[in-house]
């Protein structure tokens, strides 16, 4: 088990670290506050211009990656910490079209949590509230390999 | 849909050609690494390579499930343009991954087919591989194809 004495300090320091891992750097991931009780994790994202598609907004997979973030985050964090919660299976619903290069707000949930698997649920907002994309997901919760 | 009917315009070489040699490339395809390898106008289906890169690992050094998304979800928007004979692009309504096992940054490949083209959708999939040729993810979707209007700037 895990020696952590308080999950909650461990992920949010772990979270608004300066040296975050490269893939939640590129989409500017920023935790805006997460609940381990209640399990969900909310965070602002900013896509970069790469992630544009031909027709001059975000390509659907970058969508995905962020729904992706947000809702692993909120699969992991009802775990003891450190722990990951890699997806089985996920399937997004885009919405409306995403911009790139403005903030955007995440949000994952965590719906169930059974003995082996974890199901979740992510929701992506823009600025002003309005929904652009929507997803559920299933995964497997485990430690983070030190 | 009278272009479905019509012959290609161009055979598959010269249609590869087009794609490789594609001076526009949308800023997606850049990072990603992407690059046609292979492409079928009468199976409505496409191969693809992608390089990719570091910045796409989690704290594991595996790749993030998302950017998977992202290599499948490019594959299958090509594959669209590719089968409207380049006249249209195909914004993705919905899409479902699973995740088999994990990638590393580094060479991936990616088919792709149109299972159904109809009236207003178009129905897709398409494969992740890693070097060793195992499955990594496989992506069932649906996209609304509309006429080609390039972004510039």
């Amino acid at each position: 088990m895990s020696d952590i004495k308080d999950p909650d300090a461990f992920w949010r320091a772990l979270l608004s670290r300066d040296d975050l891992p490269p893939a939640t750097k590129l989409i500017g991931f920023e935790l805006i506050d997460l609940s381990i009780d209640a399990g969900w994790c909310e965070a602002y994202f900013t896509l970069p211009e790469a992630a544009t598609n031909p027709g001059g907004v975000a390509q659907g997979g970058f969508v995905s990656v962020l729904l992706d973030e947000v809702m692993s985050l909120a699969a992991s964090i009802v775990q003891p910490p450190p722990a990951m919660a890699p997806t089985l299976q996920m399937t997004t619903s885009f919405i409306r079209p995403v911009q790139t290069g403005v903030r955007l707000k995440g949000r994952g949930a965590l719906i169930r949590r059974a003995r082996a698997a974890s199901f979740t649920e992510g929701w992506l907002w823009d600025d002003d509230g309005i929904l652009l994309a929507q997803a559920t997901a299933s995964c497997i919760g485990r430690p983070l390999p030190s | 849909m009278t272009d479905q009917k019509a012959p290609p315009a161009l055979s598959d070489e010269d249609m590869l050609a087009r794609f490789q040699n594609s001076k526009k490339r949308p800023a997606c395809s850049d990072i990603l690494g992407m690059r046609v390898v292979a492409l079928s106008q009468a199976d409505k289906s496409l191969t693809m390579d992608f390089q990719v890169p570091d910045s796409f690992a989690n704290p594991t050094g595996a790749v993030q499930g998302g950017f998977i998304a992202a290599l499948l979800d490019e594959a299958m928007g090509t594959v669209c343009i590719m089968a409207s004979n380049v006249t249209m692009t195909a914004p993705t309504l919905e899409m479902k991954i699973s995740y088999f096992q994990r990638l590393m940054p580094g060479p991936a490949r990616v088919t792709t087919q149109v299972l159904k083209w109809g009236k207003s959708v178009v129905f897709l999939e398409a494969s992740c591989f890693d070097p060793d040729e195992r499955l990594v993810a496989k992506a069932t979707a649906t996209a609304l194809p509309k006429a080609f209007m390039r972004h510039t700037s």
